[in-house]
C-alpha cells in the first residue's frame, strides 16, 4: 500500500471547480511532482493534503491512516510556501525552532536539533540572522530547514524555487534533490516548470483542468505523453494536424508515417525538434517535408531553427556538436526528416 | 504657478474675517438663542423701527468667550456695545476694554435703582436682574417646597442636581445658604457643613445639558437654576417644573451693558445704552422673558411681576452680596466645593 | 527648478497652514502663559512665571495632572483590547460585508459627542439600561454615571474607532501564510496567535495605545458631560480657567505643560519603539 494516497479529492470556490478528481499513490520515499499551468489544481491539491483547505469530496490517507478531517496543526506535514512565510520576527535558528518546540521536544534535544537541520542546509554561520537579513536562497534553505525539522510524515513543497532566479534555481533543486534523498522524505511538489518537474522527481503527475492527465516517470510523460494536454504542455514539438488514410496521416500535401494508427479519424501529430533532422542531399527517412529556414537562434548545445512548410510553421532543434548549423541561412530551403516511431499522435476531440 | 496663486489667495479670502466699516450699523454683541429671540424682539426691534440709528445683534457664546473677543480686539474694537455678566464685566471694566459711564453721560442712568448703578462700578450699569431658584418636579414633589432644606430629605437620595463652582450657581446658592446660616454671606463654615451632608444625595454636580431638562426628563427631581429661564421652562412643560423662591433667600445675577473702548460707532452705541436702561424696553422685556427690570421707573404689569424679582415680596428675599466681594473668595470656595463637598458625595 | 525646489513648494500650503493654525497660537499662548492674574480675575500683562510656580506649588494640580493621566492609559488600555479582536477580524474576513462592517466599527466617529453622551446616559443612567437590567433581576443598582466608571467607559468607546484603523493601519503587514505555515508546524490556535500573530502586530498595537491615550489625554467632552462634575483632569481643569473664572495665564501655563509632557513622552516611545525594530 502506498505510504500517501489520495483518493478523490475534489474542491470548489463558489462553485467553481479548482480541483474535480485527483488520486495518487505516493510510495515512501518518494518524490511525486505535480505539475500543471496555474489554476490547473496543484496548489489546492497540496493545501488540501497540509490541511490549510478541506476538500469537498475524497479521503486523505497517510500510511494507513485517515487524515481527512485532522486539523494541519495535527498532521505533522512540513511545508515549505512559495513565499516561504519565514516568521519575520524569529532568527534562522528560531524559525527552524518553531514546529520542534511545538511538538514538545526537550530543549537540549531541541538545540541539537535545529544545528543539525541547519548543518544540512549549509547555514550555520547564519543562525542568528533574521529572514530579512538573508539572500532569497537563505531564506529558502531556512524554509526547508524548517519544514524538515519536525520529521514530517509528508513534505509539501509549494513552487519552492519559483522566486529565485535561473542559475540558482538550477543549484538549488540538485541540492533539494540530494537532502530529500537523504532524508528520505516522502514529498509531494508543486511546479509549473517542467525542467523542475523532470529534474527532481521520481513521478510526475501532470494536472490539467482539476485532474491528473498523466502520472508516469519523468521519461514517459517526455517520451510516451498519453494525452495531446501532456503532449503540448511537457516540452516543445512540431505540431500538425491530419486525417488519416491509408494507414498514414495526411497533412496539406505529404503524408506521414506512424506507428499503430487506426483506420481512419482526425488526428493532432507531435514531434519532438531534437527527433528532427537536416536532411543532405541522398538521405532518406520514414517521414520528409520541405520547408524555408524562417530563422535560426544558437542556444549552446543546440541551434533552434524555426520552419516555414505547407503545413505550417514548427521548430526543429540542431545539435551543434557537427558545425553543419553554421551553414544555414534565413531563407534557405530545406528538407527534414524524422522516423516514423518518433511521430506522436492523438484523435482529435 | 498662476493657478496655484489663485488657489491660494481664495483660500486666504475664504478664511479672511469680515470687517467693520463706518457706513455700517452698530454692533451689540450679547448671549445667543432664546434671549437673543426675545431680546431682538421687543428691544432691538423697536429702536432701529425709530429710524435714528441703526444696531445689529452679534450672537456670543458665554459671558467669558465675549470678553475674550474684547481682549482680542483691544486694538481694533469690532463691536460698540456688550451685555454681559457683572462679574466678567467687572474683569472687562479693569482691563479698561469698556468705557466708564455715569448720568451726566446718560441721564437715565439716574432712573435706575441703587444697586444697579453700583454693580457696574465706575463702567455701565445693570441692565438686567435674575435671580437663582430651585427648580422641581411639581408632580413628585408635594406640597409644594418652600425651603432647600427639603433636599436634605433621604427620600430624594440621588435625584438633586447641583451647578458646582466654578459656576457661578454654586457660588451664589453657598452664599445664601451662608446668610441663612451666619447672617453673613463671607461666614460659610454653616453652609459647606451643610453641603457635604447633602454631597450623598447629590446625583451630579454638572447637570448636562442643564438642570431644567434633567427634571422634565425625570433624570432629577431638584436642580439649581435661573428665575428667567426657569420660568420659560415652566410655561413650555405646562407647569411641570416647580420654581421654589426659597425662605432661605436668593442672590442676584447680573447682566450690566458697556459701551466698548474705542467703538467704531459711539453715538449710537451710547443711543441704544440709553434706549435699553429706558422704562419702555425694561418693561418689554420683563414681561417678554422674566428678568427683572433695573429702571425703579418701568411698571411691570402684576402678572409678569409675581415671577420676577420686581414683586416687592420678592426683592425682599435678595440677599446683600456684592459679586465682586465674592470674585475674591471664587478661589477658596472652589476649593472648598472640590475638596469639602464633591469628595464627600461618594458615588 | 530642482527636485528639491519643488519639494519644498509643494510643502509650502501645508507648512503655512502649520504655522497659522499650530505655531502661531502656541506661540500666543506661551506668551499668555507669562502673563499674571489680579485677584480680582483681571488679566495682569507681565513676563513672569508666577502662575507656573502657582500651579506646580499647588498639590491639586499635581493630583489631576496624574488622575488624567491614569484615566488616559486606563482608556487607551480598554479601549485597545476591546479594538484588537475587532481589527483582527475585520482584518481576516473576507466577507462581502466586510467595508460595511468596517464602516459600523468606525460610526461612532460618526456622531457628535453630545449626542453620544445623550446615548450613553439612556444606558448607564440610573434609570437607565442597564440598572433597569439589574433592578429587573434583583440586584443592586449601581452608579455608572456621573463619575469616574463613567468617565473611563465614555472615553474608552469614543477613543475605540481610532485604535481600531490605527491598528487595521498596521495589520497590513500580518500575512495570512505566517499562521498558517505556523499550523504546519504543529501550533495550535493559542499558540499561532501567541508566538506569531501578537508579537508581528505588537507595534500597531503600540500606535494604538499612544493614540488613544493622547486623545483621551486630550478629551473634554466625555469628562466634562459624563463625570457629573466629580472628575478633574487637565483637559477639563484647563477648560474651566479659560471660560469659568477666565484666568487665562493659568489655561495657558496648563497647556503648555501638559503640551510639553506629552511631546516628552511621544519622543520617549518613538526612542524605544526605534530600538526595539532594531
Amino acid at each position: 500500500m502506498a505510504y500517501l494516497e489520495l483518493r478523490n479529492l475534489a474542491r470548489s470556490y463558489a462553485g467553481r471547480p479548482a480541483v474535480r478528481d485527483v488520486s495518487l499513490n505516493v510510495e515512501r520515499g518518494t518524490l511525486v511532482a505535480l505539475l500543471g499551468a496555474s489554476g490547473c489544481g496543484k496548489t489546492t491539491t497540496l493545501r488540501m493534503v497540509a490541511g490549510l483547505e478541506a476538500p469537498d469530496a475524497g479521503r486523505i490517507v497517510v500510511d494507513g491512516r485517515d487524515v481527512t478531517s485532522l486539523a494541519p496543526h495535527r498532521r505533522r506535514m512540513g511545508v515549505v510556501f512559495q513565499s516561504y512565510a519565514l516568521f519575520p520576527h524569529m532568527d534562522a535558528a528560531g524559525n527552524v525552532a518553531f514546529g520542534i518546540q511545538m511538538h514538545g521536544a526537550p530543549r537540549a534535544a531541541r538545540a541539537t536539533r535545529v544545528a543539525e537541520m541547519l548543518a544540512l542546509v549549509g547555514l550555520s554561520e547564519h543562525a542568528g540572522k533574521k529572514p530579512r537579513q538573508m539572500s532569497g536562497g537563505q531564506q529558502q534553505r531556512v524554509a526547508l530547514a524548517r519544514a524538515l525539522a519536525i520529521e514530517p510524515d509528508v513534505l509539501l513543497l509549494d513552487e519552492p524555487l519559483s522566486a529565485l532566479d535561473a542559475k540558482l534555481r538550477e543549484d538549488l533543486r540538485v541540492e533539494m534533490r540530494a537532502i530529500q534523498r537523504s532524508t528520505g522524505a516522502t514529498t509531494l511538489f508543486v511546479t509549473h516548470d517542467q525542467a523542475e518537474a523532470l529534474a527532481m522527481a521520481d513521478l510526475v503527475a501532470v494536472m490539467d483542468a482539476g485532474r491528473i492527465a498523466q502520472l508516469g516517470t519523468p521519461e514517459a510523460v517526455f517520451e510516451r505523453p498519453e494525452t495531446a494536454y501532456v503532449a503540448a504542455f511537457v516540452g516543445r514539438s512540431a505540431r500538425f494536424s491530419g486525417v488519416i488514410r491509408e494507414s498514414r496521416i495526411d497533412v496539406a500535401d505529404i503524408s506521414i508515417a506512424a506507428p499503430g494508427l487506426p483506420a481512419s479519424g482526425r488526428v493532432d501529430v507531435f514531434v519532438r525538434p531534437h527527433r528532427i533532422s537536416v536532411l543532405r542531399a541522398g538521405d532518406v527517412a520514414d517521414n520528409t517535408i520541405e520547408g524555408t529556414l524562417d530563422a535560426i537562434d544558437y542556444t549552446g548545445e543546440v541551434a533552434q531553427l524555426l520552419v516555414q512548410s505547407p503545413c505550417g510553421r514548427f521548430p526543429v532543434d540542431l545539435a551543434t556538436a557537427d558545425g553543419t548549423w553554421r551553414d544555414l541561412r534565413p531563407g534557405d530551403k530545406l528538407r527534414l526528416g524524422w522516423h516514423a516511431a518518433d511521430t506522436l499522435w492523438f484523435e482529435a476531440p | 504657478m498662476r493657478s496655484v496663486s489663485a488657489i491660494l489667495i481664495s483660500t486666504a479670502v475664504w478664511f479672511a474675517p469680515p470687517s467693520a466699516q463706518a457706513a455700517d450699523p452698530a454692533r451689540l454683541m450679547t448671549y445667543s438663542g432664546i434671549f437673543q429671540d426675545n431680546y431682538t424682539d421687543v428691544v432691538i426691534k423697536p429702536f432701529n423701527a425709530r429710524g435714528t440709528e441703526r444696531l445689529d445683534y452679534v450672537p456670543g457664546d458665554s459671558s467669558a468667550a465675549m470678553l475674550g473677543q474684547l481682549r482680542t480686539q483691544k486694538n481694533d474694537p469690532q463691536l460698540d456695545v456688550i451685555i454681559m455678566d457683572v462679574t466678567t464685566a467687572a474683569l472687562a471694566c479693569a482691563e479698561g476694554l469698556v468705557e466708564p459711564l455715569d448720568a451726566k453721560l446718560l441721564p437715565v442712568i439716574g432712573e435706575l435703582d441703587d444697586q444697579a448703578r453700583s454693580s457696574g462700578g465706575a463702567c455701565g450699569p445693570a441692565v438686567t436682574y435674575d435671580h437663582l431658584v430651585t427648580v422641581y418636579d411639581s408632580k413628585a414633589v408635594v406640597p409644594a417646597p418652600t425651603s432647600l432644606k427639603v433636599m436634605w430629605d433621604l427620600k430624594w437620595k440621588g435625584r438633586v442636581g447641583l451647578s458646582a463652582p466654578p459656576n457661578i450657581q454654586g457660588l451664589a446658592l453657598t452664599a445664601i445658604m451662608a446668610h441663612a446660616d451666619s447672617g453673613n454671606w463671607k461666614s460659610a463654615d454653616g453652609a459647606f457643613k451643610a453641603l457635604r451632608e447633602l454631597a450623598p444625595a447629590v446625583q451630579t454636580f454638572d447637570p448636562q445639558p442643564d438642570g431644567y431638562t434633567l427634571v422634565l426628563n425625570n433624570t432629577l427631581s431638584f436642580a439649581s437654576g435661573w428665575n428667567a429661564r426657569a420660568q420659560l421652562n415652566r410655561d413650555r412643560s405646562g407647569g411641570r417644573l416647580g420654581i421654589m423662591l426659597p425662605t432661605e433667600g436668593t442672590v442676584f445675577q447680573i447682566n450690566t451693558i458697556n459701551l466698548v473702548k474705542g467703538a467704531p460707532h459711539r453715538d449710537a452705541g451710547l443711543a441704544f445704552i440709553a434706549y435699553a436702561l429706558s422704562a419702555p424696553a425694561q418693561k418689554a422685556f420683563t414681561e417678554r422673558m422674566f428678568y427683572g427690570p433695573t429702571n425703579a421707573t418701568a411698571v411691570i404689569a402684576p402678572e409678569a411681576a409675581q415671577r420676577t424679582a420686581a414683586a416687592p415680596e420678592n426683592k425682599a428675599r435678595v440677599i446683600p452680596m456684592d459679586w465682586n466681594e465674592m470674585i475674591k473668595l471664587r478661589e477658596s470656595w472652589n476649593q472648598r466645593w472640590r475638596r469639602e463637598v464633591i469628595s464627600a458625595g461618594g458615588r | 527648478m530642482t527636485r528639491r525646489q519643488t519639494g519644498v513648494l509643494l510643502c509650502l500650503p501645508a507648512l503655512l497652514l502649520l504655522a497659522v493654525a499650530f505655531v502661531w497660537p502656541m506661540a500666543i499662548l506661551a506668551r499668555m502663559s507669562l502673563n499674571e492674574t489680579a485677584d480680582t480675575g483681571a488679566l495682569v500683562p507681565a513676563l513672569s512665571l508666577a502662575t507656573y510656580t502657582r500651579l506646580a506649588s499647588d498639590s491639586f494640580t499635581w493630583q489631576i495632572a496624574w488622575d488624567s493621566l491614569v484615566l488616559a492609559a486606563g482608556s487607551a488600555t480598554v479601549a485597545t483590547l476591546l479594538a484588537y479582536p475587532m481589527a483582527l477580524f475585520l482584518f481576516r474576513t473576507k466577507s462581502r460585508y466586510r467595508n460595511l462592517l468596517a464602516i459600523v466599527a468606525i460610526a461612532p466617529l460618526l456622531v457628535s459627542g453630545t449626542a453620544r453622551v445623550i446615548g450613553w446616559m439612556a444606558i448607564l443612567g440610573d434609570g437607565g439600561m442597564i440598572n433597569a437590567g439589574l433592578r429587573l433581576l434583583g440586584i443592586p443598582t449601581q452608579h455608572l454615571i456621573n463619575n469616574w466608571t463613567g468617565v473611563r467607559i465614555g472615553l474608552a468607546e469614543s477613543v475605540m474607532p481610532y485604535t481600531v484603523l490605527a491598528l487595521l493601519a498596521g495589520f497590513g503587514r500580518l500575512d495570512h501564510a505566517l499562521e498558517e505555515a505556523a499550523a504546519t508546524l504543529g501550533a495550535g490556535p493559542f499558540f499561532r496567535f501567541w508566538r506569531v500573530t501578537l508579537p508581528l502586530t505588537l507595534p500597531s498595537v503600540t500606535a494604538g495605545w499612544m493614540l488613544g491615550f493622547v486623545l483621551a489625554i486630550s478629551a473634554f467632552i466625555t469628562p466634562h458631560l459624563m463625570g457629573g462634575g466629580r472628575v478633574f483632569v487637565l483637559a477639563t481643569e484647563i477648560f474651566d480657567a479659560a471660560t469659568q473664572t477666565l484666568d487665562w495665564p493659568a489655561a495657558a501655563a496648563l497647556s503648555v505643560a501638559a503640551l510639553a509632557g506629552l511631546s516628552a513622552l511621544m519622543l520617549l516611545q518613538s526612542l524605544v519603539a526605534r530600538r526595539g525594530s532594531v
